[in-house]
């Protein structure tokens, strides 16, 4: 097996696993075989291609000296300036190794910190990676179809939550895989009307949008939790820290099923989402250039007459039944990796926003596949 | 590698391989490790996991499993140390009943700086294993003169019931990296993994596991941390033996001592007096002062506090 073939063989099973499919089993690869020498695409992770910024990127170097001591000052003060930053108090964040960390919490909180059975209400088609933790917890799925704008469906949420008892409602605002989005009102009105035990608000992607965060709502509203990650527009996926911002008493009891409060979050890269939210000039370069490729796409997507949700994120889900053969295989082929989504009774695909130049080739390889 | 944390770790190559590593250094399979943010993670996830009967372990022990497990509702029995401040195995073993789900043993112990003799602790793995799953802390283990020998790692291999954790957070110096890792059986190490949101290695960052891996094949680095500890500690101890102070003899990188008769927070006074930072806690009988071994100059400093009577920083 060439290194090529046995890096896209990874790449395949680590796009399983983010599809849900199974987890990634170990592929070996060296140093040499790096995939940027390959001339590899990678628009299947909802990563920022710019990221980290180079004031991260500095910050992480500084700190590293430091990392025979545990985190605790740094991300003290990291989470001060998170309040700042959202205009709420330290006491209601709680930092995490990711928003994936987060969402554990919330999941383990839901249940009553242990392992209890009960109903979790969400989308379909959402972000899902976090159902198999759910369901080792012992959560059952009610997933309530998109409305026709592919948009969660506040509504049908309201009258499911009669019939079931939900402990907790999951919602990806932006949602993903479609990068559409609820009005942060409409969602306010609707926990208002609900009666869910908690509501967890994913807000993994409303830097892109720049809509308004329901960071203030949610500290006034025990039951609401926003999670928050650096993973996206501020580039530090691999860094993994996330955030929650919550009513102060909710903080406390998410804190208290961590093995320390705060803790899972690694010194350097403390010190590089300290740097990073202090870029914002990164963050709103991120968000124009996503915006100039989203609309690269749009353009292509016509030329080919490929239906495409429109999207207010850094990825695109569009329609592939037309294009015959296996599409993730026909783009692998050409070194990019897509997710391939089986969604509203059709073949889709979900593709990240990379740079302008990947996007420029990811445009004309599709136009050479589907053309 | 910091050029890539704009990646996930399933998109960085280069950490595909890091169970590999583990697990060929440690003489297992790769579908033995399982990689958290810390230790301490994986001690919680542990006591989340367990949660239906009880899970035995010392009093007094490292706390974040046993404290994990008495938040969420669970029973947690814990058996008195000895008066050494040792495990009591035969007491430990009479506790396990037929609800035992885990028995949680730190080995060197924390705070108490105290080792079980290698042969009597793998009698009890093996005893125990019998009835229930023996969880294994080595977090310091690699302190003592024979690590690998001392290590509980070489019975898992043959059973599915003993699990190892162990930490970067020490030898390796990278506490500020946040990882850890599990050592079990290849069914109950994949029996874990869905209490993790995809992978447990997503808890961690590519620049630490790329850091940690580097870290775990540099023997000289880890027998400078190993010598000069060891050089610190001597030290440390001989001055504490001089004047008269009382200590539970070390076996790790720090070193339990009472402080029973001290009126106040122990801690706090001594930081807010002499700038040192270290942990005092109150137990059934009575405070005691956990110091962790720092260079040979800060210990003169600690010993300076400590050995001056005037100061009342010690029990003679």
């Amino acid at each position: 097996m060439s290194n090529n073939s046995s890096r896209r063989q990874w790449l395949r099973n680590t796009t399983a696993a983010l599809a849900g499919v199974s987890l990634a089993p170990a592929i070996f690869a060296t140093e040499k075989e790096r995939y940027r020498a390959e001339g590899i695409i990678l628009l299947n992770g909802n990563e920022n291609p710019y990221g980290p910024s180079t004031a991260a990127r500095k910050a992480m170097t500084e700190s590293l000296g430091n990392s025979n001591r545990y985190p605790d000052d740094a991300v003290n003060t990291l989470r001060q300036q998170l309040a700042e930053f959202n205009g709420v108090e330290k006491e209601n964040i709680l930092m995490g190794a990711g928003s994936s960390e987060i969402i554990g919490l919330v999941l383990l909180a839901a249940g009553g910190g242990g392992y209890r059975r009960g109903y979790i209400m969400t989308a379909e088609p959402s972000y899902k990676i976090w159902h198999t933790q759910a369901e080792a917890i012992g959560y059952d799925f009610i997933q309530i179809p998109l409305n026709k704008e592919r948009k969660y469906d506040m509504d049908k949420f309201s009258s499911y939550q009669s019939k079931f008892n939900a402990q907790l409602f999951y919602i990806c605002n932006p949602n993903n895989p479609t990068g559409t989005f609820v009005e942060p009102k409409e969602l306010e009105d609707f926990i208002n009307r609900s009666r869910s035990g908690h509501v967890l608000v994913d807000e993994a992607y409303t830097e892109y949008p720049d809509i308004p965060s329901l960071a203030q709502y949610a500290i006034k509203v025990p039951k609401v939790i926003v999670a928050k990650t650096f993973s996206k527009i501020y580039g530090l996926a691999g860094a993994r820290i996330g955030y929650a911002i919550a009513h102060s008493e909710t903080i406390k009891r998410l804190a208290s099923i961590q093995a320390w409060p705060n803790a899972n979050v690694s010194m350097a890269t403390a010190a590089a989402a300290s740097a990073a939210l202090k870029d914002q000039g990164f963050v709103k370069d991120c968000r124009e250039k996503a915006g100039l490729a989203r609309q690269m796409c749009y353009d292509c997507f016509k030329q080919l007459s490929l239906e495409y949700i429109p999207s207010h994120t850094n990825f695109i889900l569009f329609n592939i039944d037309k294009i015959t053969g296996d599409f993730t295989k026909r783009m692998e082929a050409k070194n990019i990796f897509v997710q391939f989504r089986n969604h509203f009774g059709g073949k889709w695909c979900r593709v990240t926003m990379g740079t302008i130049d990947e996007m420029k080739i990811f445009c004309s390889v599709l136009k050479s596949i589907a053309g | 590698m910091m050029g890539e944390t704009n990646r996930y770790p399933f998109n960085v190559p280069s950490l595909q391989s890091a169970k590999k590593t583990l697990g060929d250094y440690y003489k297992v399979g790769e579908d033995q490790v399982l990689i958290t943010a810390g230790s301490g993670e994986g001690l919680a996830m542990l006591a989340r996991h367990f949660n239906k009967g009880n899970i035995v372990t010392a009093d007094i022990t490292f706390g974040v499993l046993p404290n994990t497990a008495k938040k969420i509702g669970s029973k947690v029995i814990e058996v008195p140390l000895t008066k050494e401040k040792m495990h009591d195995l035969p007491a430990m073993m009479k506790a396990i009943n037929n609800e035992t789900q885990l028995v949680y043993i730190c080995n060197p112990a924390n705070p108490t700086a105290t080792i079980l003799k290698a042969d009597e602790l793998k009698r009890f793995c093996e005893g125990a294993s019998k009835k229930t799953v023996v969880l294994i802390d080595e977090a310091y283990n690699e302190f003592l003169d024979n690590p690998d020998s001392q290590s509980m790692i070489g019975l898992i291999e043959k059973n599915p019931n003993i699990l190892v954790i162990k930490t970067f957070s020490k030898i390796h110096a990278m506490a500020g990296l946040r990882i850890g890792f599990l050592i079990g059986h290849p069914t109950l190490i994949k029996k874990l993994q869905p209490d993790y949101f995809q992978s447990s290695q997503l808890a961690v960052s590519v620049l630490s596991l790329n850091a940690a891996m580097a870290s775990l094949n540099d023997e000289p680095h880890k027998l400078m941390s190993k010598q000069k500890n060891e050089a610190a500690r001597k030290y440390t101890m001989d001055e504490m033996k001089k004047a008269g102070i009382q200590f539970i003899p070390s076996y790790t990188n720090f070193i339990f001592y009472p402080v029973k008769s001290y009126p106040g927070e122990y801690s706090a006074d001594i930081f807010e007096k002499h700038k040192i930072i270290m942990r005092s806690n109150k137990y059934g009988d009575g405070q005691w002062a956990r110091v962790s071994v720092g260079t040979i100059d800060e210990m003169k400093q600690f010993i300076k506090v400590i050995g001056d009577p005037k100061n009342n920083m010690a029990a003679r």
